[in-house]
């Protein structure tokens, strides 16, 4: 992880590194090797034989089909059998009510205009600051940022900028919704390294948010993050792969009945203008 | 005036037969120089890929060899479910994955100098610092496990899409998709020196 430079160059270093291994590579030879192993072989007669007549084959097709839908059959009866003894065992179900609470609260989400603005914001404060930005965060009605020296390369420039929203929030079992009580805001390109503590910028004592991450493609986004939150008893270390811009649960605490759960829901800014 | 009319001179051909229609054509026929057309269009990704994930030149060569006999030894298992170059890759990094299997007691070394590549053309320094800087990529790819390896090989390299990648190695997408981060973060780790401005 290097927040100085862009992903993309480690792309180029090992596309660079294949195309070299690969011009030092001597194909005729090894086609002529490969293709007298192959006549080598089929005269030996271990290249396997001609498929069978057709005939065959689809008597095997229709026993496999046959096979095939029974198994499905079968499948779907369990399946049904399953989903009967789940909904209405004992006559009472609660895994709606189950689900329900496991619902991301609306606060958790970062809806099209939000993205939008936030994308905005960073190709905004990017000219500002030369293409020195490393990032922007927004926690408490502060809003934080990171420089660096030297403006970004060009190919740093081509890097996806990221959204990400960290979310706390309370459920109390006598109160219908759930309510935040601690929100993040970042954005940054892929792969910036952002750290954020009580002496870096100024947090409430204790807490600490360090966030990493790397669109794996259009849809999906590898992350790390871990943050501490002392007086919550909350601390997590997430390293895994979440869908964009659907928050996730990444923990969950409870403290004298009252449940305490962390959003984190990153997404793309490509996307939108 | 009289227009002037180019043409490419190129007269109009059949369309080749696809890689299945060769495969099936092979089954029904038995014919071996079929079998050779199929080692001819694969021969470069296969042995591209296998060398990148072996690592070892001559060792690479011996399975890509083995991979398109292993390949053509069980063509009627292809049953045209995925494309035949999804398959052949497929077969290709099984057959990697047990020659690394063989040579676990003895991991992979970067033995590399200055002749590993051909570098003509270059200045002396330019030779030494590529000698060195693909010696150390080799040197980061050999410290992950095939599977890491593969992941990020078939997606940064071969520029599959990570659901084509989870195809190729039979896994599925969330894993593929966990196999490539890990990957890159530790790429990223141990080339940060070469990856700095």
């Amino acid at each position: 992880m290097n927040q100085q430079q862009p992903a993309d160059k480690l792309d180029a270093l090992l596309r660079g590194w294949a195309e070299r291994r690969q011009a030092a590579q001597d194909l005729d030879a090894l086609e002529q090797r490969i293709l007298a192993a192959v006549a080598e072989e089929a005269s030996r007669g271990n290249l396997g034989a001609p498929c069978p007549s057709p005939a065959v084959s689809d008597r095997r097709g229709l026993a496999s089909n046959a096979l095939a839908w029974f198994s499905i059959g079968a499948a779907a009866i369990v399946a049904a059998v399953a989903c009967w003894l789940l909904i209405d065992g004992n006559g009472k179900s609660d895994v709606p009510a189950r689900q329900a609470r496991k619902l991301p609260p609306r606060s958790a989400w970062l809806d099209g205009r939000e993205l939008g603005e936030k994308g905005r914001l960073i190709r905004e404060m990017e000219r500002v600051f030369d293409h020195r930005l490393q990032w922007i965060a927004e926690t408490g009605g502060r809003v934080l940022l990171e420089v660096q020296s030297q403006p970004a390369t060009d190919a740093a420039e081509s890097c996806v900028p990221l959204a990400a929203q960290i979310v706390v929030v309370r459920r109390d079992p006598r109160q219908p919704q759930a309510v935040p009580v601690w929100t993040v805001d970042v954005v940054a390109r892929q792969e910036r390294v952002i750290r954020l503590s009580a002496e870096s910028a100024g947090l409430p004592e204790g807490i600490e948010l360090r966030f990493w991450a790397y669109p794996v493609d259009e849809e999906m986004v590898a992350v790390d993050s871990s943050l501490s939150f002392p007086g919550l008893a909350l601390a997590w270390d997430f390293s895994s792969v979440q869908k964009c811009g659907e928050p996730l649960a990444v923990c969950r605490v409870e403290r004298n009945g009252v449940e305490y759960e962390v959003f984190q829901t990153v997404a793309r800014l490509d996307k939108e203008t | 005036m009289p227009e002037i009319v180019q043409t490419t001179g190129e007269t109009l051909r059949a369309p080749s037969p696809s890689d299945e229609q060769l495969a099936a054509a092979y089954q029904r026929s038995g014919e071996t120089s079929l079998l050779e057309e199929l080692a001819r269009r694969h021969l470069p990704k296969v042995s591209s890929l296998v060398s990148q994930i072996v690592l070892e030149p001559s060792a690479a060569e011996d399975v890509t060899q083995e991979t398109f006999l292993r390949a053509f030894r069980r063509l009627d298992s292809f049953r045209g479910d995925s494309q035949f170059g999804t398959w052949l890759y497929r077969v290709a990094l099984n057959t990697a994955y047990s020659h690394q299997k063989r040579r676990a007691r003895s991991p992979v070394e970067y033995h590399g100098g200055l002749h590993e590549f051909d570098t003509a053309g270059t200045s002396p320094d330019g030779r030494m610092l590529r000698a060195e800087l693909d010696g150390q990529v080799r040197a980061a790819l050999s410290e992950l496990s095939p599977k890491l390896r593969a992941a990020i090989v078939l997606t940064s390299i071969h520029g599959l899409k990570a659901a084509e990648a989870a195809e190729v190695e039979g896994c599925t997408i969330a894993t593929m998709y966990w196999r490539i981060h890990k990957a890159r973060k530790l790429l990223l780790r141990r080339l940060e020196d070469y990856l700095s401005p």
